[in-house]
């Protein structure tokens, strides 16, 4: 099963995939959603799942299905080796991350040694992950500040968006500059944009 | 003269007050005298000098210690007896041995006298109130007890004494600027002879002096002194102000760099993030799919190269995507359109670029800052896209792209006149069409809705909603 926001991307890894006489496209989904509501239909062996995905993102999913299905194997694909939600998605349960950018052998090999119940990691992912550890998991409130501070607007503006007092949206943002250790709103923004943190 | 003068006196027996003061004045010593008066004032203690009046005037006399108070009240009619003398004294020369009361009466009141007229001498030797304002304090430390007020009025200066036992007890100098009035005897003797100052009224103790009007709390050393207190305070608010305001000013100047620097460094992020996204969302998902095809096709080229040529033309028409994709990407980094400051202004700017013979309509009625820079060069991308589309495809002649606020959703739709075609058959990726596919990722981000209404008569429209920020939220 594919799960992945871009068609075009859905479309080649169905193609290729479809060459191996002993992989079959079971399920596609353009989003977390979709791949959650689908996947106990189609009870996919493995699923390749996308990172960054509107709505509901590739480490929830990943949790969710790995939930409703923990005999279906996860493996990751994704653009970033520094994906915050890497970290998160092996602990929820995904059995592997490969990038994009991996050649089709490796990615078919990956999929049946998955299926063989192995665990496969990108040494470049494996390699960021042990430099570069995973900063704490922000809230779904303290994402959504940092985004509107990535997006320029004010404590004020910011207070009156999502309906909270100054004071409350400062909290927030000293919580989530300890969380990323962070002096200020760039190098939190630069932290965040780094690990993926966000949804653009 | 003068024993024509004593015999006149003797044969008469008492003598008058100016008889006497002619005799004084003559220097005519030892001569025994009787005088009848009316004593003109009680006599001062420990100061022996008293006036006594009778018709002629008045004349001072040096009262001998064994005489009693009592019988030198003011107001009582006395024979007074005596004998003139001979020596340096400060009033007369004339000492009274002893008194006779013939009767008691009323204490006369003394004349009022301004300073001119005591000066004029008019009143020598007569019991006075003198009228002046003090203009000095001080004391002969020749004659212990006695303090001296130099007094002056608009017209004359004179000297007032009076004898105070204790006297540095009292502060004296109070009474400078003040008026007063001195009751006391006008010293007839030394009168502009031993004081330049004017003549001296002598008065018996600190209670002949009588307070007329305070100084005023406004003198000229006290007025000068809160004018200098208030030329200092404001000389220091007007210095304290300019420190302040130069303070301000340098750290208005250094905040506003400050935020002058933070504004370029946020939108330093903002578009490189905007960038990175864009390419992450085109040119790098394409790519991939590129390469995917591209490796199918490798996988087919050799056994059966009639299955590797559709992913070989996929994957073609997906490079030609991306290379337009990356034309767009660098078309935008030049653009300005998104520094406007009115939607209509950025849309037109946008899609002018692509239209030849196509007659245009936008109306845009939604504030440019209601969006974020993301969300408004998604608009931006999308309404291009749609308008290519109705171009490229659609041979459209008019195109109307209206955008509306309707209950904090925005509503865009963009109507073209083409031919037309089924959106559920229409190419999708797989044919090599990104465009629609494009627009429906955009709009899932926005996590907007999409529409699509089209036929062959009517032409296309397409209609996109997503929820805004509310009225007042936005990025200014």
């Amino acid at each position: 099963m594919l799960v992945d926001d871009h068609a075009i991307v859905r479309i080649g890894l169905a193609s290729i995939l479809g060459t191996k006489k002993n992989l079959k496209i079971v399920g596609e989904a353009d989003c977390g959603e979709t791949a959650i509501r689908i996947a106990p239909q189609v009870k996919p062996d493995v699923i390749l799942m996308d990172m960054m995905l509107s709505g509901i993102d590739g480490a929830k999913a990943t949790a969710e299905i790995h939930r409703l299905l923990p005999d279906a194997k996860i493996l990751i694909l994704t653009s970033y080796g520094t994906s915050n939600g890497i970290a998160y998605a092996l602990k929820a349960g995904a059995s592997g991350a490969l990038l994009k950018t991996v050649q089709y052998p490796i990615l078919v090999d990956a999929i049946q040694r998955l299926a063989a119940g192995e665990k496969v990691i990108d040494p470049e992912i494996s390699r960021q992950l042990r430099k570069d550890p995973p900063v704490p998991e922000l809230t779904e409130r303290q994402t959504q500040i940092l985004t509107a501070m990535m997006q320029g607007m004010t404590d004020s503006d910011i207070a009156k968006t999502i309906g909270l007092s100054q004071n409350g949206v400062r909290e927030h943002i000293t919580n989530i500059f300890n969380k990323l250790c962070a002096a200020n709103r760039a190098e939190a923004i630069a932290i965040a944009m780094r690990k993926h943190l966000l949804k653009i | 003269m003068c024993s024509y003068l004593l015999f006149a006196i003797a044969s008469t027996g008492v003598f008058t007050t100016s008889d006497l003061s002619r005799v004084i004045k003559a220097g005519e010593t030892d001569v025994p005298f009787t005088i009848e008066g009316t004593v003109q004032h009680d006599c001062w203690t420990g100061y022996n000098y008293f006036a006594i009046a009778d018709s002629n005037g008045t004349v001072i006399l040096n009262r001998k210690t064994k005489i009693p108070h009592n019988d030198l009240r003011a107001g009582n009619r006395v024979l007074a007896f005596g004998v003139t003398v001979k020596g340096e004294r400060r009033f007369a020369c004339a000492d009274c041995t002893n008194v006779e009361v013939i009767c008691s009466g009323k204490a006369p009141s003394p004349q009022t006298v301004c300073i001119s007229d005591f000066n004029s001498g008019a009143f020598d030797a007569r019991y006075i109130r003198l009228i002046g304002t003090v203009r000095g304090v001080f004391r002969d430390e020749r004659s212990k007890g006695f303090i001296y007020l130099a007094l002056a009025d608009t017209m004359d200066a004179a000297y007032a004494a009076f004898q105070d036992k204790d006297p540095e007890s009292s502060d004296y100098s109070a009474l400078i600027g003040c008026e007063i009035a001195i009751t006391g005897l006008c010293n007839p003797d030394e009168g502009g002879a031993r004081h330049h100052f004017g003549r001296m009224l002598i008065a018996g103790s600190p209670s002949h002096v009588e307070i007329l009007r305070r100084r005023p709390w406004w003198t000229p050393a006290r007025f000068l002194t809160v004018i200098i207190a208030l030329i200092l305070a404001l000389v220091t608010v007007v210095a304290w102000n300019l420190c302040l305001r130069i303070q301000v000013e340098r750290r208005s100047r250094e905040l506003l760099n400050e935020h002058r620097a933070h504004v370029e460094s946020d939108l330093k992020v903002e578009e490189r993030t905007r960038l990175a996204v864009e390419l992450h969302d085109t040119i790098a998902q394409n790519l991939t799919g590129v390469m995917l095809e591209l490796n199918t096709v490798e996988q087919f080229i050799e056994d059966t190269p009639s299955e590797a040529r559709p992913h070989l033309s996929l994957a073609l028409m997906t490079l030609d995507s991306c290379r337009r994709d990356l034309r767009n990407c660098i078309w935008d980094l030049h653009s300005q359109a998104l520094e406007e400051g009115d939607m209509n202004d950025a849309i037109r700017r946008t899609i002018e670029p692509h239209i030849d013979n196509v007659a245009l309509s936008i109306r845009f009625n939604v504030p440019r800052n209601l969006f974020t820079d993301n969300t408004a060069h998604a608009l931006l991308r999308i309404i291009r896209e749609l308008v290519l589309n109705a171009i490229r495809h659609g041979c459209a002649k008019t195109i109307k792209i209206a955008g509306a606020r309707e209950c904090d959703r925005l509503l865009l739709s963009v109507q073209d006149d083409g031919c037309g075609f089924n959106p559920d058959l229409a190419p999708g990726v797989t044919s090599g069409h990104f465009g629609l596919q494009g627009i429906r990722e955009r709009i899932k981000k926005l996590n907007g809705t999409v529409e699509i209404s089209s036929s062959s008569q009517n032409g296309t429209k397409v209609t996109i909603g997503f929820d805004l920020p509310p009225a007042d939220g936005g990025k200014a």
